[in-house]
């Protein structure tokens, strides 16, 4: 037996090559890896283990080395040394995707970081049951606020990182999509009225590999003008060396509105604070009591016949207009791959929702295939490309329209049925219209198509020097289509209106760099120089006609009368050199320089131009010896940087003095003066600070970091208030100074790490801190103050700190309405007279921008089985709640126009009573009681329970059996439970960045039910 | 070698990709032009004329609100809130931050600044004759909507602050004194009057628009008469309507066809009308809408209006031009009547001259017989029963007739020291405040107040900021 061998191996001695067999294991649970490519380094010869673990490779003589590798698991290396069986335990790679970093233009090892830079892996938002990417990043970074403009599936996020610098310009955050900055606007062909619709929708979050959200200037200066408000870079995934793996995920649940909202009245309650207005206003002066105020009221008809003729049912309103349980499906399949040349990552994803309120509903398919080959040793070559379809059925959300849901469940008066006696919706609603008629005979739709493309080329010219090219094409096209019916609507009186609209935005980056390595000794140093050119196109075209001779006929073909369209073109541009240097001294010592010039069309065109830089540093402490020496230590960081970054969030060409041509009069053209123009308008601009320290102990079972910031902005773009008599309203300036400073803190601890038990808890907190330093100032020196609803920005304040009169209460002895005359207490008096001469507005305390945001969370498995829960809070800033006027008005606008909310029982009856809803009355005026003022502005603060998963992942065994390497089931919840602070904020705390409550969708709760296969 | 001849490939690839040029960074302007350079021939002129009327078509100002302001703050109409609409101005108690005081103060002086765009423009090619017949019409666009806002915001007729408060007389475009004062109303009324003289001066009656789209030397002397008899000059109100009755221009529309001329352009009574058509109107917030329907409809006329009207008035129900919707609601059914928001809005009929003539000439002589025949000329085509004498109620009572819904009333209350009469106390909802209360005047808008530190609230109104 043993002579036989020894002559067989003595045979493949003397011969060209070596048999080589052996079995790979893993090393966490010894079980066996099929699929790891085996190949022998330096030559190409290779193959792969089988289902058990087991290769067999023909090995050249000469060659003494073995390379293991697959995906997720650590490359290994194996040298033969005289072996014909070869085993091999490889090590789990977990690590390795969050080793690096990738900052959009560069990436960088993790420990090499100097600035404040997160970054979340794509595992963590798959399945989140959300349609655009950037609302699955709400409580995961400490410093980012999300809030959502309306809960229709595709509306656009508000996204605010580290405070507000902006008063007038944008404060929205840039985006970059694998390399190209993205434009972020609304694309709804109607966003001002009905659903707003995001461009990140076209992007499906199973596809993403990682969102890194950069925060300070070491990273965002590489930005130069537009990284002021932060970037936030996201990055699609890319094909692996291996063999293809598919991947597939499939969830459905079910959605509602996380916080329920007040309740309107109900006809019986609404009848009896009718009738007690009637008799509160005109019963003294024509001699009747309450019990006959009914009489009196319906026979003057001060109940516009409405009372008399109410049937006495509760036709429930609310929930005619509540799409309960709305279903939420998601699907996605891709599959990835590659060998030593070329790898791939292909997907298929389609998303349907349905929205909570009747009308709405969302459908989308994405498709994305990312390549990328070697041409030759030194030329690489990539393509990442995106395609999307989606359809939204949008609706007139944005403000009281008769048309809007939202507006019927609290103004349509409850003495009006829903439904007639055979079902049909009840059309004599007079005034208001039906939504459930509206829902089924008018159109209102965005069908968005998304196309991007990224290529690049990369050429290793010499060794240490890269040549790269790259260029990104990203066209949006959004047609948007609106029909109100001929019978029952705005468009009754004209038989039917017909708008449609095609908005195309075409969007094109032009990137070239060039690398270069240095090292010596244990230098290393990386220098950068790139150029950047972005050209962005805008074409709008509509039409619309009045006028249809029959029903279900949409289009304007088949319209008779009064056509009309119009067609616009705009667009702008980019121009910027970087250059950036990195070095790095054994690993322990970081120093990183970034200088940007950057030209944009937007300024006048003497100050297009502005230079941005940054510079910042870091200490490994961990990699010096007397810290190595420490166990207990296992990471431990300093870095500090401080950098320019600009902001160029003004509108297009406002820096021109412009006529505006698209007006008519008797069908002849007209013009007006449209811009006041300001031929010195450039850059925002803001220098940031940033310190902070990363740790870890206990062999990272313990890890954190903490920064503190420090953000000036200055040169502020403001649309400076001016006299109306000039024709204008504002004029846009570079003037004033605003600051926001904060800290930042994480903190992870793995309590059990196992391998079959892990438990870990985090949390992370920010807190920011606005206040405003400087304001233009008029002709006598004095602040000119912005002020706009219930809101002044002034120096000494946030932005936009709330402003208004303070609410005193009810007066006990007559019920009557009470402000205080100096805004804040009752040391002056206090008046029933809302515009009395002498009343001051006085400012409330805070802004609508949170100064404490964070959250906390928990991750728990035991073989198999997991359980995630993440906890959100935000607090420090206050709420106000719009269309109050009406809803709580304490006269006829909830009595007898509209309707009004059910806090209105607890209104003041008599003398004595001590409530805080004043007397009803029949007038229009009601003592304005429900006009603007802190009786309306809450505590934003809130608690929210944002995401928990339960799932059970099957054991190794049991999936190899059947031939897959994943399979995992779980049920996800998210924002289940809600806590609010302020009791008297019933509505949804989580509102758009302005701090107001609004009549659009809620936020909504889901419950999906999903699995996750790999193979 | 072959390393160095890379190396310069490299730099001269790197060279191509980094030229690209500042000129790369000019934006296209497709739908504006640069004020700057744009303003250069007529026909330039022309296009901000057009742009200057446009501008008075929005439903802030002559579009819907300033007249729908003076309608329920009288005797003639009241809102009954269907759409929660004028129901403030209806009860005279606005705060200094609602949308009807400060949108309609904002696009009065928008109207007043391509105004001053036009007149203030040099260096013009073209015929001069057009040139000033251009620059004519914005003077007494400017005179108009000047003589607006002073009628609107001034504190003539408020007793208790400073009655001789008026508003900012704004003369040149993108003025460098962006802290106007309040002019008085003496003040203004003189650069009114002087602006509409200019106006005669520049204007050639050989090239006023037969259309009645555009301003004539005849509208400027209506505007004159319309002027003069607000402040009570009366021998000029004689003139300038002398000068518009002489010209024989313009007639008293027939009975049989005072009902049709509210859809048609350029009626023979018409003087100065503002352009509407199908695609080019106001929508649902013009005077169609408000005036009438289940959706808006919330202005109302009250029965003290409509039992005015004899049986055969072609004013009242016989022709349609009053009617009853949903059993009950008194309504105006003739005055800017289509479906499609496409009626003109005539702002100076032949019959408000007749009438202010007939006013003139009773108010210098109170016993001419003239007055009377006048007077009488306006019913006589209406199918009305003419006036036995004439007195300043007869007169009054006329104009309420002949232009109800038109936006005349309150001026004619307050011009005539009258208080607002109380006649439906449960429709009406101002009380009926009496000649001298604050609420004769609208409260300057908290926006001019905060931007302009010069401004001065009128008395009674909250200056708080």
């Amino acid at each position: 037996m043993f002579f036989t061998l020894f002559l067989l191996t003595g045979y493949l001695v003397i011969g060209q090559t070596v048999q080589i067999t052996g079995t790979v294991t893993n090393a966490e649970d010894g079980l066996v890896v099929p699929g790891v490519t085996v190949t022998v380094k330096g030559t190409t010869v290779g193959t792969i283990t089988d289902v058990s673990g087991r290769y067999s490779i023909s090995v050249p003589s000469g060659s003494s080395t073995l390379v293991f590798s697959y995906v997720g698991m650590k490359r290994t290396e194996v040298v033969i040394a005289g072996r014909t069986v070869v085993n091999v335990t490889m090590e789990s790679d977990y690590l390795a995707m969050d080793e690096v970093v990738v900052l959009g233009y560069a990436t960088r090892g993790k420990n090499e970081l100097t600035g404040s830079t997160i970054q979340l892996s794509g595992d963590k938002l798959r399945s989140v049951p959300v349609v655009s990417v950037d609302q699955t990043l709400q409580g995961k970074v400490a410093g980012v606020n999300i809030s959502s403009s309306s809960g229709t599936p595709g509306s656009i996020q508000d996204i605010r990182i580290r405070g507000v610098g902006s008063i007038t310009g944008s404060n929205d955050p840039l985006i970059i999509i694998d390399g190209a900055p993205v434009i972020n606007k609304d694309l709804s062909g109607d966003g001002d009225a009905s659903s707003t619709l995001s461009p990140l929708t076209a992007l499906n979050s199973n596809d993403i590999e990682s969102i890194t959200v950069l925060k300070d200037a070491s990273a965002t200066a590489a930005y130069g003008a537009r990284g002021s408000n932060g970037v936030i870079v996201i990055t699609t995934k890319k094909g692996k060396q291996g063999k293809t793996n598919f991947d597939v995920s499939a969830s459905t649940g079910f959605q509602n509105n996380a916080v329920a909202g007040r309740v309107p009245l109900n006809g019986a309650q609404r009848e009896e604070l009718f009738l007690e207005a009637v008799y509160n206003t005109h019963g003294a002066n024509y001699g009747f009591t309450k019990e006959e105020a009914y009489d009196f009221a319906t026979e003057n008809g001060l109940d516009f016949g409405d009372l008399l003729n109410w049937d006495r049912s509760e036709p429930d309103w609310p929930s005619v207009v509540t799409n309960k349980n709305a279903p939420v499906t998601n699907v996605s399949i891709s599959a990835s791959g590659g060998d030593d040349i070329s790898s791939f990552y292909a997907s298929l994803g389609y998303s349907k929702t349905e929205a909570t309120t009747i009308v709405s509903d969302f459908k989308r398919l994405t498709g994305s295939l990312n390549y990328t080959r070697k041409f030759s040793n030194n030329v690489r070559f990539g393509i990442n490309t995106n395609v999307s379809n989606t359809f939204q059925n949008a609706y007139l959300e944005q403000s009281a329209y008769f048309a809007n849901p939202n507006l019927t469940k609290y103004f349509m008066s409850p003495w009006y049925r829903a439904y007639n006696e055979d079902g049909s919706p009840n059309l004599n609603l007079y005034g208001l219209f039906h939504p459930v008629y509206l829902a089924e005979n008018d159109i209102n739709t965005n069908d968005f198509t998304r196309a991007i493309v990224s290529s690049y080329l990369e050429w290793d010219i010499i060794k240490d020097l890269k040549f790269r090219t790259f260029v990104s094409m990203d066209y949006n096209l959004v047609n948007y289509k609106q029909y109100q019916n001929r019978k029952h609507g705005d468009a009754s009186e004209e038989n039917g209106y017909s708008y449609s609209s095609a908005n195309r935005n075409y969007n094109t980056v032009y990137q070239n760099s060039l690398d270069y390595t240095i090292r010596f000794s244990d230098h290393n140093i990386s220098l950068k120089a790139l150029m950047e050119f972005q050209k962005n196109k805008t074409w709008d075209l509509w039409g619309d006609g009045k006028n249809f001779p029959t029903d279900d006929l949409t289009n304007i073909n088949s319209a008779g009368a009064n056509f009309d369209a119009g067609s616009s073109f705009t667009d702008w541009s980019n121009l910027s050199y970087l250059g950036m240097a990195n070095y790095n001294f054994k690993g322990k010592y970081i120093a990183d320089f970034t200088f940007r010039r950057e030209g944009s069309s937007l300024f006048a065109p003497d100050h297009r131009f502005g230079n941005f830089w940054s510079a910042g540093v870091a200490w490994n402490l961990n990699e010096e010896s007397f810290i190595k020496n420490i166990e207990a230590i296992s990471t431990l960081r300093l870095r500090a940087s401080y950098g320019l970054s600009g902001s160029n969030g003004v509108n297009l060409n406002a820096y021109q003095e412009l006529l505006t041509y698209d007006a008519d009069y008797a069908d002849q053209g007209a013009a007006y003066p449209s811009q006041y123009g300001n031929d010195l308008l450039t850059w925002e601009k803001n220098n940031t600070l940033d310190v902070g320290t990363d740790f870890g102990f206990l062999n990272d079972r313990i890890t954190g970091s903490f920064s503190y910031f420090y953000k000036k902005t200055f040169d502020l773009l403001q649309n400076v208030p001016i006299t109306r008599t000039s024709g204008f309203s504002s004029v846009p300036r570079n003037l004033g100074v605003v600051e926001n400073k904060g800290v930042e803190a994480m903190l992870d601890v793995a309590i059990v790490r196992k391998s079959d038990f892990n438990w870990n808890v985090s949390f992370n907190i920010a807190t920011v801190k606005n206040e405003v330093l400087e304001l233009a100032k008029d002709a006598q020196g004095n602040d000119i103050m912005i002020t706009s609803g219930q809101r002044r920005t002034a120096v000494g304040q946030p932005i936009y700190a709330w402003y208004t009169r303070g609410w005193a209460g009810v007066n006990p002895d007559n019920g009557l309405p009470q402000w205080y005359l100096n805004g804040t207490n009752d040391e002056g008096g206090v008046t029933s007279n809302y515009y009395a001469s002498d009343i001051q507005l006085a400012f409330q305390g805070g802004s609508a921008l949170p100064t404490r945001t964070g959250g906390f969370g928990t991750h728990f498995d035991f073989k198999g089985i997991f359980l995630d829960a993440n906890f959100f809070f935000a607090g420090g800033h206050k709420v106000f709640e719009d269309w109050s006027f009406y809803t709580h008005h304490t006269g006829v606008y909830t009595l007898l126009y509209y309707n009004g909310v059910n806090d209105l029982m607890n209104r003041w009856q008599k003398p004595g009573d001590e409530t805080d809803v004043p007397k009803v009355v029949y007038s229009g005026t009601a003592s304005n009681a429900s006009r603007p003022s802190t009786r309306f502005l809450y505590d934003g603060d809130y608690i929210r329970l944002k995401d928990i998963v339960l799932g059970y992942s099957l054991p190794s065994s049991i999936e190899q059996r059947i031939g897959f390497s994943d399979v995992t089931f779980f049920a996800r919840g998210t924002n289940l439970w809600t806590w609010v602070k302020d009791k008297d904020l019933k509505y949804d705390p989580e509102v758009r960045a302005d701090g107001y409550t609004r009549l659009t969708t809620p936020p909504v709760k889901s419950i999906v039910f999903g699995i996750n296969l790999k193979f | 070698m072959r390393k160095l001849s890379i190396i310069i490939l490299a730099i001269a690839l790197l060279g191509i990709t980094f030229s690209c040029t500042k000129d790369d960074l000019e934006p296209t302007l497709a739908q504006s032009k640069n004020i700057l350079v744009s303003i250069n021939t007529t026909e330039d002129l022309l296009t901000l004329l057009n742009g200057t009327y446009n501008r008075m078509t929005q439903a802030s100002y002559y579009g819907r609100d300033l007249i729908i302001f003076n309608e329920v703050r009288s005797d003639n109409c009241f809102s009954n809130g269907n759409s929660g609409r004028f129901l403030t101005p209806a009860a005279m108690t606005l705060g200094n931050n609602e949308a009807y005081v400060t949108d309609t103060w904002s696009q009065i002086y928008a109207v007043i600044a391509e105004a001053n765009l036009i007149i203030g423009a040099t260096d013009i090619e073209g015929d001069e004759d057009e040139i000033n017949h251009i620059k004519g019409q914005a003077y007494a666009i400017r005179a108009l909507a000047h003589f607006d806002l002073l009628k609107l915001y001034g504190q003539q007729h408020v007793t208790g602050g400073d009655p001789t408060l008026g508003i900012p007389y704004v003369t040149v475009f993108k003025d460098d004194n962006l802290l106007p004062v309040r002019n008085t109303v003496a003040e203004v009324k003189t650069n009114i009057n002087n602006d509409l003289i200019q106006a005669l001066n520049l204007m050639d009656e050989s090239l006023n628009n037969p259309s009645k789209q555009y301003i004539t030397t005849y509208a400027v002397n209506a505007l004159q008469a319309r002027v003069a008899v607000y402040f009570k000059d009366w021998p000029a109100a004689k003139l300038a309507c002398e000068a518009v009755i002489n010209s024989d221009n313009y007639e008293i529309i027939s009975p049989e066809n005072f009902p049709k001329i509210w859809t048609q352009d350029g009626p023979v009574n018409s003087i100065f009308e503002l352009a509407f058509s199908s695609i080019d109107n106001q929508n649902i917030n013009g005077l169609q809408y408000i005036y009438r329907g289940e959706n808006y409809g919330d202005i109302e006329a009250l029965a003290d209006l409509t039992d005015l009207f004899e049986a055969d008035d072609v004013r009242g129900f016989s022709t349609g031009m009053l009617g009853i919707e949903g059993g009950s609601l008194l309504r105006n059914m003739g005055k800017y009547p289509s479906i499609d928001y496409s009626d003109e809005i005539f702002l100076i009929r032949y019959e408000e001259v007749v009438l202010m003539y007939a006013e003139a000439l009773f108010e210098i002589d109170n016993n001419d017989p003239e007055a009377l025949v006048w007077l009488n000329k306006v019913p006589a085509k209406r199918k009305a029963t003419l006036y036995s004498e004439a007195t300043k109620a007869n007169i009054m009572l006329e104009r309420r007739k002949e232009l109800c819904f038109e936006g005349f009333r309150f001026d004619d209350l307050a011009r005539t020291g009258s208080d607002i009469p109380l006649v439906a106390a449960l429709k009406q909802t101002h009380g009926g405040p009496q000649y001298g209360s604050y609420k004769y005047a609208f409260p300057i808008p908290l926006a001019e107040l905060n931007a302009n530190s010069a401004m001065v609230q009128n008395y009674g109104y909250s200056s708080s900021k």
